[in-house]
């Protein structure tokens, strides 16, 4: 049996995709809805899918806006989506350090 | 889950995030657009002053006031282009355009404040105190993106733009002072705009 409890992780930020939309916001926000998709390899859908959690938890903020003509999606990363970027962190490298 | 996925995610996360930060600076063409249209509008000034070109007295304002329109025109062109690059919300890219606003208006308070003061004197040689003012400015912004960006190399162009604002207070009046300000806009501003453009992502968003 592992002592390695993941369910204390949040689980909005955990998943492979989210975890790397986080990351990468946590330093470029706000991303560019292409630029994103590039980073984290993922496709327009999937990437909406989950971007539209994130949204829901209140840790991104969707902005749509136009260059010229084109539509240009901007991704935010919030204040409170910040908090649980670093709170996510925070958990992740306790659960590494207990499992050593 | 176990720990070694924990971990490939950690290190998956680490270097998304490491991407973000150290994206490529952006402003590189602003830099050769100012370092251009400075090392011939400097060049011109000093052809003039010296009277290498003969030109009315008026032809002073008149070369500048085209640098501004120059100016003016090649920022807007500038920005369609540099606003569809990837890594412009970086934090590298934000604190460099914030720090270039801020020198533009200090530049802008300078410029303003010689060249009133010189008209209210009856001086025009207090506008000689432009380059060496705004060339110590160069070195400021150059250093602050330097350092915060982590790039050592840009370091090197903001030492020597100290040093031509060294050289410019010392040489003040002198008629070669503008020719030494022309050849200084190609080092401290058009060369590392150049170097900047190379490593530039070359997909737009």
């Amino acid at each position: 049996m592992s002592s390695f409890d993941h369910t204390a992780l949040d689980d909005v930020i955990h998943g492979r995709l989210r975890l790397g939309v986080m990351a990468y916001l946590s330093t470029v926000s706000p991303a560019p809805f292409v630029e994103l998709k590039a980073k984290v390899n993922a496709t327009d859908g999937n990437l909406s899918t989950h971007l539209s959690k994130l949204e829901e938890a209140g840790y991104v903020k969707i902005e749509k806006t136009f260059l010229g003509k084109k539509p240009h999606t901007l991704v935010h990363l919030t204040a409170k989506g910040r908090n649980a970027w670093i709170g996510y962190l925070n958990k992740l490298q306790a659960l590494i350090s207990a499992a050593e | 889950m176990t720990r070694e996925e924990m971990l490939a995610d950690l290190s998956y996360a680490r270097t998304l995030a490491e991407e973000g930060r150290q994206a490529p600076l952006i402003s590189g063409r602003y830099l050769v657009l100012f370092g251009g249209l400075l090392c011939v509008t400097y060049l011109a000034h000093w052809a003039l002053s010296t009277g290498l070109i003969e030109a009315p007295p008026w032809s002073l304002g008149a070369l500048w006031a085209l640098f501004g329109v120059g100016a003016g025109i090649g920022c807007t062109i500038v920005y369609q282009r540099v606003r569809v690059l990837p890594g412009g919300s970086a934090l590298g890219n934000r604190i460099d355009r914030a720090v270039w606003n801020a020198a533009t208006l200090a530049i802008f308070a300078a410029v303003v404040g010689c060249l009133v003061s010189g008209a209210l004197q009856r001086d025009p040689s207090q506008a000689d105190v432009i380059m060496a003012v705004v060339f110590g400015i160069y070195g400021l912004a150059l250093m602050t993106t330097a350092t915060i960006t982590e790039k050592g190399w840009l370091k090197g162009f903001a030492y020597a733009a100290f040093a031509v604002s060294l050289l410019l207070w010392l040489a003040m009046t002198q008629p070669w002072a503008y020719l030494a300000a022309s050849a200084a806009a190609l080092c401290v501003l058009l060369t590392p705009g150049l170097i900047m453009i190379r490593a530039e992502p070359s997909t737009t968003v």
